[in-house]
């Protein structure tokens, strides 16, 4: 009773490898999920959300430099205003001056005049100043104090000294001089009122600016943020689509990060990485299902034949057990060595059907063609001689290695060669070929049976999964599906071609030691 | 000198041919008056036993699986047991669903005149013929996944049986008569090898019977006293369980060695449920 | 002439015959084998055997063939079939065939010895079939 405790253990490190399998598998796409995840996250909402934050700062400071700008001209109207009136005062005062020396009429109200226009000027020295600078502005204080001064002087003289009024020498310098001072004073007034009028427009202009600056930087801004979201949302639409081609062509591959944040699409494609762990789940499952169902299909033959050597050791034991008194030491001797032959005969078909049976991890090996057909076809020789129907192996001479994993490819080759002779009528035979490809690099297996053929109406679906002609409960109709499946990942392809009546032929074609495409790590 | 196990849709058609095949061959008769044999020796209510035979586990009606299934090898036991003794017509006990490869039994599916049936079926219920009809389907699908939930066979495929004869055309009377010279072909004469089947199928539900006592999730398989028991187990358990089960099936009379096997294995699973 | 059930053995195995020959020349039968179904069958056309076992799956003929040319001559000879792939089409189709038993490989020397004590019993001889010397394990 000890045996049970072997072969349990060995169940149990039969599971552990598969769960390790499913294990290392899962391990991919959480890398990925991780790899996916750890990158900084700038989604498309933060993208429009900063956008329109940026389009309110640009407006709100637009709007700030205008109302700046307003309040400038409008203090530029009121002194332009100031600088009007202070004008006229000085003009008027210089009137009331000419009449004097014109007429003689008083000279009150050029004084009252001319003291209002200091009063102007003095109010708003510090405008002033800041247009003119201190200097000037000091100078043109000077002048004006300067024309008040002569024209007290002036009036000084016509009250209390008439006749000095004679003295035309006198007057006339002190006119020369009040003529002198009020055209500067004019000359420079009239300078501030066009540099005033002239900073006015450069403010008015400034404000025409920055309306159309600022429409057209908004301008810019959005379209170029438009184009951004468009080109981030589109190419990622289009890199998705990529993807999803790929994994309808068979490639499940986990999606690895392109970009350098992560974003909407990164649960997207975390998502799909675990569409595709689930979907290499279940075609791992599908193929290994399958297999077991080859397997179930070479147990007539394997098994049975293991009841051959079972039955030599059977008789061996008992009659050795019958007999043991009776017998010499020579015969005890070679009947004890049948049972160690017949023991190791049974390990070796055992060994040929776990070999097929075990679930391996895809391994990748460069090998023989015409080992790997004999080693199928050796598989199911007793079972099909059982059915009367031989099988034939030529293989071209100087055939070039083949590439990829042996193990998947016999299940093909197996499966083909067993609906070969199920199609075959008992006592037909079935041809196995393999030769050069009409593709250059490439290696085709012909397998040709002579039976019934395939009806032309059903030749296209053949390959669909589910598909069978099979007596229910005989065939999964996933054979050929998984095949193609498995022979596609290999880079190559099956091809049929069949004659109702004559039979048909199942070609595979296969690159020649170049890598596969992608083998998915089951 | 063999077996006929007699499978029918309509339980009186059934009835009537098993008996009138017996009366024919001579044959030992094994029908639904075991129950109350079976009901005794495991003290159980007869009820529970019919029921189990008819329809699914249902907790409601509280029937949970557990006792279900024990339920069922209680009579696979005790029905091969009988069979075992060769010359016998059995039918109402489910045998057709669990004598398998038996080269000596042979198997006969009655298919009743739907019409007919359906008539009856609307006489005692007082309904149209249509609504009959559908309550005959029904009865059917309910068939259908019984023999599915407990056997995994679908006990109206035809594929399983070696006579399948329609009342429609035969009348049971010429039914019987058919099946009584069918089971005279060489083809149904016992064997060593079958005899031999037959012992390991008996051997098999015996040692589940046992277990199924106490525990759930069991299949066993036997050859020549050699038992073997797959079930499930947490990792942790499996030294405990498999020494319970070891304990316990040696106990059963004829055992002479048990292996267990656990069979948490998701692929073999989904392997067999596409076979 | 004290008469001795003849037997003819005849299976592809060599050990089958090998272990079988004494085992049964011990409970006292005349056991001739072979391991080719050709030279059997010549063997068979000159001499009547009472009893016949023979393997099914062979490369050169088939068990079944074999039966069925056994007993278009002799009908009488109980044809006894072994084979490792025992199924139950298999045996209905030997039995139709008129196998007499059907054996499932691997099975012990017993079995056939209270297989072939049927078949000399159903032969109605006189013949003593000798069980002795198998002792049940």
């Amino acid at each position: 009773m000890t045996e049970f405790n072997k072969s349990a253990g060995d169940h149990n490190q039969d599971e552990d490898s598969r769960v390790r399998k499913v294990y290392d598998h899962m391990e991919i796409v959480e890398k990925s999920r991780q790899a996916l995840l750890s990158r900084r996250r700038f989604s498309v909402r933060h993208q429009i959300y900063i956008a329109y934050a940026l389009v309110f700062l640009f407006a709100l400071g637009v709007a700030a430099a205008l109302i700046t700008n307003i309040y400038q001209i409008k203090s530029q109207l009121q002194f332009l205003e100031f600088v009007n009136e202070f004008a006229s005062e000085i003009q008027q005062a210089r009137r009331y001056e000419k009449n004097f020396f014109l007429y003689g009429t008083n000279l009150d109200d050029a004084l009252e005049n001319i003291h209002l226009a200091k009063t102007i000027f003095v109010q708003n020295a510090d405008q002033f100043a800041a247009i003119l600078g201190q200097k000037q502005q000091q100078t043109f204080l000077a002048r004006i104090s300067a024309y008040e001064d002569l024209l007290d002087r002036l009036k000084q003289i016509q009250g209390r000294k008439p006749q000095l009024f004679k003295n035309t020498k006198l007057l006339s310098k002190i006119e020369d001089d009040l003529r002198k001072y009020g055209k500067e004073m004019i000359d420079s007034a009239q300078g501030l009122i066009k540099k005033e009028k002239d900073s006015l427009s450069r403010t008015l202009d400034r404000s025409r600016d920055i309306h159309i600056v600022s429409l057209v930087v908004l301008l810019i801004f959005l379209a170029v943020h438009a184009y951004l979201l468009v080109a981030r949302i589109y190419s990622t639409l289009k890199r998705f689509s990529g993807y999803a081609q790929r994994i309808a062509a068979g490639d499940i591959t986990p999606i690895i990060p392109k970009r350098r944040f992560r974003d909407e699409f990164t649960e997207l494609a975390i998502a799909i990485n675990e569409m595709i762990k689930e979907m290499d789940a279940r075609e791992a499952a599908l193929i290994q299902s399958h297999k077991m169902r080859a397997v179930g299909t070479l147990t007539a033959g394997v098994a049975h034949e293991l009841n051959n050597p079972l039955n030599n050791i059977m008789l061996t034991i008992h009659m050795l057990m019958e007999d043991y008194k009776e017998l010499s030491e020579q015969e005890r001797f070679e009947m004890m060595n049948d049972i160690a032959n017949e023991t190791g005969r049974a390990k070796n078909i055992i060994a040929n059907l776990l070999d097929f049976a075990r679930e391996s991890a895809t391994t990748i090996e460069t090998f023989d063609l015409r080992k790997l057909l004999e080693d199928t076809i050796s598989l199911v020789r007793k079972q099909v001689s059982l059915s009367g129907i031989r099988i034939e192996l030529q293989v071209a001479e100087n055939l070039p290695s083949i590439h990829g994993d042996r193990q998947k490819l016999q299940q093909v080759f197996l499966n083909l060669i067993l609906n070969a002779v199920d199609a075959s009528e008992k006592g037909g035979k079935v041809q196995v070929m393999a030769l050069p490809a009409d593709k250059p690099n490439h290696v085709a297996i012909k397998i040709i049976d002579y039976g019934k053929g395939i009806p032309k109406h059903i030749l296209s679906s053949i390959f669909d999964p589910f598909f069978t002609t099979k007596p229910k409960g005989k065939g999964t109709g996933l054979g050929l599906s998984v095949s193609q499946g498995i022979v596609a990942k290999h880079g190559g392809q099956i091809e049929v071609t069949s004659e109702e009546g004559s039979g048909s032929t199942f070609t595979v074609v296969l690159p020649v030691t170049t890598f596969p495409k992608e083998i998915p790590l089951i | 000198m063999s077996i006929i196990v007699i499978s029918a849709d309509d339980r009186a058609a059934e009835d009537q041919i098993g008996s009138r095949t017996a009366e024919i061959t001579g044959y030992g008769r094994l029908e639904y008056g075991l129950l109350k044999e079976i009901a005794a020796k495991y003290d159980i209510e007869e009820e529970k036993l019919a029921e189990a035979l008819e329809r699914e586990p249902s907790l409601l009606r509280g029937m949970p699986p557990k006792k279900w299934y024990y339920y069922l090898a209680c009579i696979e036991a005790e029905v091969l047991e009988r069979l075992a003794a060769d010359k016998m017509v059995t039918w109402s006990l489910a045998a057709h669903l669990y004598v398998l490869g038996i080269s000596h039994a042979l198997r006969v599916r009655i298919l009743s005149d739907s019409e007919k049936m359906a008539k009856a079926v609307a006489e005692e219920n007082g309904v149209s013929l249509q609504k009959a009809r559908k309550i005959l389907a029904k009865r059917q699908r309910q068939r259908v996944q019984w023999s599915q939930a407990a056997y995994g066979q679908d006990e109206t495929d035809p594929a399983l049986y070696d006579l399948v004869i329609n009342l429609g055309q035969i009348d049971p009377d010429e039914a019987a008569a058919t099946i009584a010279k069918a089971v005279g072909y060489r083809k149904f004469e016992p064997m060593t090898y079958s005899r031999k089947c037959l012992a390991n199928l008996l051997l098999a539900a015996k040692v589940k019977t046992r277990l199924l006592e106490t525990m759930s999730d069991i299949d066993v398989q036997s050859r020549d006293g050699r038992v073997i028991v797959t079930t499930k187990a947490l990792r942790r358990d499996k030294q405990k369980k498999t020494l319970a089960i070891k304990e316990l099936a040696g106990s059963v009379e004829g055992v002479n060695f048990v292996e267990v096997h656990f069979n948490n294995d998701i692929f073999k699973e989904a392997a067999q449920s596409l076979r | 002439m004290a008469e001795r059930l003849e037997i003819l053995l005849l299976d592809d195995e060599p050990i089958v015959g090998k272990r079988l020959k004494p085992a049964l020349e011990k409970s006292g039968c005349k056991v001739e084998v072979f391991e080719n179904p050709l030279e059997a069958m010549d063997r068979l056309e000159q001499k009547r055997f009472d009893i016949v076992v023979t393997d099914i799956r062979m490369d050169e003929m088939d068990g079944l063939q074999v039966l069925e040319r056994v007993l278009a001559k002799w009908p009488q000879t109980k044809v006894i079939m072994i084979t490792g792939y025992a199924m139950m089409a298999l045996a209905r189709e030997s039995m139709e065939k008129g196998a007499f038993d059907f054996i499932a490989k691997p099975f012990r020397p017993d079995d056939l010895r209270r297989v072939i004590a049927k078949a000399a019993k159903a032969l109605g001889s006189s013949i003593d079939f000798n069980t002795a010397g198998s002792k049940q394990s």
